[in-house]
């Protein structure tokens, strides 16, 4: 929606002005200016909107450092629905060319080479070589399709998160395949950007291609790619069933399609990706699936659940650590390493990335662990 | 006054870059808290830098550069106070409390807490309970609201009948006055006949008189019983009055007490005074009684008023609808929101024989200016005293002109009216610059001996100018 529909939502937070989600926001805790916080950028929005402030470099700095995480929204008592609000007022930042540098290359990357990182999309697929994936072109209809996603495919610690995807897939004697160098980022980091053209000519190109394929059944690693697919990508099209690999895992556990036969003996605390969690509801699936995995004792934080606290790496801020600094995962490992935990779990290559950073800064690394559920499940196999 | 950017400068020199910024987008950020605006003056006063410090060091030496350059400084920590406090009238510097988050010190023998101006009240609840103690200071904003705010606005909280108020739990501050020097006064204890109770002096003085940076709270230990709420029905809220009048005759300390007229109830609870479990007419009202503390007391504290209230022929309701308004108490201000128009609370202090007549002519006023009624309610103070603290809510739309010039004549007759019946102008949020211009009204001749504290501790009137004490050489507002 564009920014002049929020002008009542801006009014009830103008006019509250609690700043409960100053207290909740991952950013503001860290930068400690208003402009950063969801109240001050409200704030800037209905300045914006009775054209008291225009736009700047310096604003889009302010507006660029919003990870859309929703603590805000669920500290909100009038429940303001901040993050859309940002996206909006970033639309119009990217109209009038005015995003930080960092953000322009996520966006011309994704434009050249369809990934944000600005890989080869030659590439692509290079992870799966020894372990022989598929091409989805040799799967029946009905086979499912993994879409890795770009983190995955090219980050060397996320891909660790495909290949046991892989080895879990084979484990059930799922058939599966993927689109290979054919993949193409799922539009949801632009989208987050602001660039909605943008993001219609991929989501447009990925739908095209999911017909082409015949693709019914697809499961994403990336809680980022399963939450396009969900909820962006029917404004454009109907679309084939979705999951992610915690409702997918859940559901092998469950109909005993794979058993995992090896003790762990591990403390394993659970971290819940925002978008995973807040965004899409799903917090039971992970847990069940650690909680089925022997040896294993699951912690929670105190901030769990829909109170998660965000790694840092949504909202397009997985690409401006150069531009703005350290990011919030140094507090989540410190809010994890505070449960002594063996290893913190997560389901989300932004959150490994990050939280392995975070433990790193604290010096906590050779301690704790940070690993994907699925390469719990693949080492329990 | 410096330039601008001999300001910036000079800051960023004490607290380095990323501590200091005076790009447009961010001063608009300080140019409002929850004081109701009309949309003309609400991105009006910006300050020309803001600042974040993080030591106390760091505070005296911003405070040394404000008076050198006789440039205004206006303290401010969550920026949630509803009387406009930390609204930058002149410029200046904004100093925001929000980086002191250090809880110094939690002493579990002497039951105390040392903590930085900018810890927020929650995160010091939170850490107090995971030792068994908690703050006695319970306020509506509580997820955000910093304790130099609460200290500096000496407001008003829900455990208030338990505990009293913030200013009897402030036993030690560190402040710096608005020459740079820090100067800390108190310690672990309530009592010392020694010289002038300094401290008193800063507690709700609103940042005028200096920068408080720590604060030394008495706390006080989790109860057995946690809060146990209950609901009375009165016939009116003049019954209503009787009842809480005998308990505080009964010296029962009862940890909440509180009336609510019918009007009050949508609004503070939730519910509907028509609805079922309630169906209230409008002449009804809802004393709200709360037992906390040892098992034994709780059971024979509330066995004593359940009697006594239907001696007075209340009627007792399911409780769960006051146990709810005690859960959601750090909500449901905002939550009631709507769209077109906020809640605004004004507070006063009225003595509890007038408590009745305020009521009545409280609404009248509200009547008469065409505002829209959230009720009326009165809460018991610390311990023993008596019931007299006051308050009425209304429902404003700050974007309708007509309706905010109609709100500011009503907010004339109701402090001329707290006045008249002998009360005080404000007994929560503080002065700021909303209530600033009735101080001489409340003080008559004392109102001339805080000038001339403020005139001696700061003779530039740099320390959040036009705020809390109306100087004789402040500048008009608008």
């Amino acid at each position: 929606m564009p920014l002049n529909e929020y002008g009542d939502a801006l009014s009830v937070c103008n006019k509250c002005r609690c700043g409960y989600c100053n207290n909740e926001c991952p950013i503001f805790q860290q930068y400690k200016f208003e402009s950063m916080s969801p109240r001050g950028k409200n704030f800037l929005a209905s300045a914006i909107l009775r054209k008291e402030l225009g736009q700047s470099n310096h604003l889009a700095e302010s507006l660029y450092r919003c990870t859309l995480c929703g603590s805000c929204k669920v500290a909100c008592p009038p429940q303001v629905d901040t993050p859309s609000i940002v996206k909006a007022l970033r639309s119009d930042l990217v109209e009038n060319g005015l995003v930080p540098k960092a953000i322009h290359d996520v966006l011309t990357n994704t434009l050249r080479y369809g990934n944000p990182w600005g890989e080869n999309p030659a590439k692509r697929s290079r992870w799966g070589q020894e372990l022989h994936v598929k091409s989805f072109n040799d799967c029946a209809p009905s086979s499912i399709l993994y879409f890795v996603g770009c983190t995955s495919a090219y980050d060397t610690r996320a891909q660790e998160i495909a290949k046991s995807m892989v080895r879990v897939f084979n484990k059930a004697e799922v058939d599966f395949g993927t689109l290979g160098n054919e993949e193409k980022c799922c539009g949801s980091p632009i989208l987050e950007i602001g660039e909605k053209g943008l993001y219609e000519k991929i989501a447009t190109e990925n739908i095209e291609s999911f017909r082409k394929h015949r693709v019914n059944n697809i499961v994403t690693t990336s809680p980022h790619c399963y939450d396009a697919f969900t909820n962006d990508y029917p404004e454009l099209s109907e679309n084939p069933g979705v999951q992610h690999y915690t409702q997918f895992v859940a559901e092998l556990i469950d109909q005993g399609k794979i058993k995992m036969s090896r003790s762990l003996r591990k403390k394993v605390v659970y971290h819940d990706p925002c978008v995973l969690g807040r965004r899409n509801s799903i917090y039971e699936a992970p847990r069940k699936i650690l909680e089925s995995i022997p040896g294993i004792t699951l912690l929670e934080m105190d901030k769990t659940k829909e109170n998660s606290y965000c790694c840092g790496g949504g909202g397009g801020m997985m690409w401006t650590r150069e531009l703005f600094g350290e990011r919030p995962s140094t507090n989540r490992a410190k809010q994890a390493r505070d449960l002594e935990p063996d290893i913190v779990a997560t389901s989300c290559p932004f959150c490994l990335i990050n939280l392995e950073d975070g433990m790193k800064v604290i010096g906590m690394d050779d301690r704790i662990q940070v690993k994907d559920i699925l390469e719990l499940v693949s080492e329990a196999l | 006054m410096a330039t601008h950017s001999q300001l910036y400068e000079e800051l960023a020199k004490i607290v380095g870059e990323d501590r200091v910024s005076d790009s447009d987008h961010e001063l608009l950020c300080y140019a409002k808290d929850r004081m109701p605006l009309p949309d003309r003056l609400k991105f009006k006063w910006k300050p020309h830098v803001v600042v974040i410090p993080k030591t106390n060091e760091h505070c005296v030496e911003i405070i040394k550069l404000a008076s050198r350059t006789k440039t205004p400084i206006v303290p401010r920590g969550a920026g949630t106070g509803y009387n406009g406090g930390v609204i930058p009238t002149r410029g200046g510097i904004v100093l925001t409390t929000v980086d002191m988050d250090e809880i110094i010190e939690i002493d579990e023998e002497n039951m105390t807490v040392t903590a930085q101006a900018g810890v927020v009240l929650e995160t010091l609840e939170k850490e107090l309970n995971k030792r068994r103690l908690r703050l006695g200071d319970d306020p509506y904003p509580r997820q955000s609201a910093t304790i130099g705010g609460r200290v500096s606005t000496n407001g008003v909280g829900y455990l208030v009948s338990r505990y009293g108020h913030v200013q009897d739990m402030v036993w030690g501050l560190a402040v710096i006055l608005p020459d740079g020097e820090l100067v800390r006064m108190g310690g672990k204890y309530r009592k010392s006949s020694s010289g002038f109770d300094l401290k008193h002096l800063f507690i709700g003085a609103g940042g005028a008189l200096g920068l408080v940076t720590e604060v030394l709270l008495k706390v006080y230990p989790m109860p057995e019983v946690p809060m146990e709420m209950h609901c009375l029905k009165c016939k009116s809220f003049r019954a209503g009055l009787r009842i809480i009048d005998r308990i505080i005759r009964k010296d029962l300390t009862t940890a909440f007490l509180r009336i609510y007229d019918s009007a009050a109830l949508p609004h503070f609870m939730g519910v509907d005074s028509g609805s079922v479990g309630t169906r209230m007419s409008p002449e009804e009202a809802l004393v709200l009684v709360g037992f906390e503390g040892v098992r034994e007391l709780v059971e024979i504290q509330k066995k004593i008023v359940m009697k006594l209230a239907m001696e007075e022929g209340a009627e007792i309701l399911d409780r769960k609808i006051a146990q709810e308004f005690w859960e959601k108490r750090h909500k449901f201000g905002t939550s009631k929101l709507t769209q077109s128009s906020m809640d605004f609370t004004e507070e006063f202090s009225i003595p509890f024989s007038e408590m009745e007549t305020f009521q009545k002519r409280s609404m009248n006023i509200l009547k008469k200016h065409s505002l829209r009624s959230g009720g009326a309610g009165a809460g018991r103070r610390d311990g023993r005293d008596s019931l007299n603290e006051a308050g009425i809510t209304y429902f404003i739309d700050e974007r309708d002109e007509d309706e905010f010039a109609r709100y500011e004549k009503a907010q004339d007759e109701l402090v001329a009216l707290s006045v008249e019946l002998g009360g005080a102008i404000t007994a929560a949020h503080g002065v700021g610059l909303r209530l600033v211009k009735y101080m001489q009204a409340q003080h008559g001749s004392s109102l001339n001996l805080m000038r001339r504290i403020k005139q001696m501790l700061d003779p530039y009137n740099i320390m959040n100018p036009d705020k809390v004490v109306p100087a004789e050489t402040n500048h008009a507002i608008e």
